[in-house]
């Protein structure tokens, strides 16, 4: 079961990879993530939200883990 | 009712979803953060006036380059979980709320945004268009695809839960049914694993935090479709120059507003 839960991060992971080169190299309609999150971050409120989960993406692997 | 349209907008349920996440991991501290970010978020929605210009950041990546690598080789020996990182996380935590929240205001919440319905408007209808997904052959491209990577965020995220639920109904299973935390948090056991991290994740901070500061300076007042002026040149610095909205469409956000 672990090799299991573990493949699908892997191919999450994957997919993610593909995505971005997708977007870059053919003429998929997807875009970059870079321009999803630049137009996500256009409010104010996801300016915030997003800065408040990068930092806590820090804390948590480095400060906070147990 | 104006003053909480900012509620309207995704950012706050998704930040209180996440507070129901955290109370059942019975982490006080990511509670009362989230929670808090919600709260701060709902706050300034309620600012007036503009912010002086201040700029702050360097926009040359190579200055960029090397501040974020000096950070990750002075801070990666630093013990996981230890005193001295958590004051170094602790600071830039402090200096990231510093620039998000005393800097400039950069895009306050747009005013029935023609894009609330998401990337995918349809031409005429308020579709933003990036220059990042500029290709030579195609000139520039909508953001029309956005949805492939809110699918692969949300697959991501729900599988996440998955482990994590199966963990807290069977604590005995956690090896069966690791999370993404656990799978990575002990790659930072060692340093060289920290310095890669800290240096990921500083560069990613120097892209998140820039945006709110390299904003035009606006007045609270303008809204609706003005809000989205902001965007063309807040993001204008990336590698595919400027984001670019349809004018016509940016019109048509503009007299929405005005209803």
């Amino acid at each position: 079961m672990r090799v299991i839960t573990i493949g699908v991060f892997v191919l999450i992971g994957l997919a993610l990879l593909a995505t971005e080169l997708l977007a870059r190299r053919t003429r998929l309609r997807v875009p970059p993530l870079g321009a999803v999150l630049r137009w996500a971050m256009r409010r104010r409120s996801a300016q915030i939200g997003i800065a408040m989960a990068w930092w806590w993406i820090g804390w948590h692997f480095l400060a906070d883990w147990t | 009712m104006g003053r909480w349209r900012v509620l309207r907008e995704p950012t706050v349920p998704i930040l209180l979803l996440a507070c129901v996440v955290h109370a059942v991991r019975r982490n006080l501290f990511d509670l009362l953060l989230f929670g808090g970010t919600a709260v701060l978020i709902v706050v300034d929605s309620w600012r007036t006036g503009t912010r002086p210009a201040t700029r702050t950041t360097s926009r040359s990546p190579i200055w960029a380059t090397v501040a974020v690598l000096a950070f990750a080789v002075s801070a990666g020996p630093l013990p996981q979980s230890g005193t001295a990182i958590r004051v170094v996380m602790a600071a830039a935590g402090l200096v990231a709320l510093a620039l998000v929240t005393i800097g400039r205001v950069a895009s306050e919440t747009p005013v029935d945004d023609p894009g609330d319905a998401g990337p995918e408007h349809g031409r005429g209808a308020g579709s933003l268009r990036a220059g990042a997904d500029r290709d030579p052959d195609h000139g520039t491209r909508s953001l029309r695809g956005w949805w492939a990577w809110a699918a692969l965020g949300v697959l991501a995220c729900l599988w996440e839960l998955t482990s994590f639920a199966i963990q807290q109904a069977d604590p005995a299973s956690e090896a069966a049914h690791p999370t993404a935390s656990d799978l990575i948090g002990p790659l930072l056991g060692s340093w060289p694993g920290r310095m890669v991290f800290l240096a990921l994740w500083a560069a990613a901070g120097w892209w998140v935090l820039r945006r709110p500061m390299d904003a035009p300076q606006r007045s609270s007042g303008a809204a609706g479709g003005a809000g989205d002026e902001s965007v063309s040149e807040a993001a204008g610095d990336d590698a595919g120059g400027p984001l670019e909205i349809d004018r016509p469409e940016q019109a048509a956000g503009g007299a929405e507003a005005s209803r």
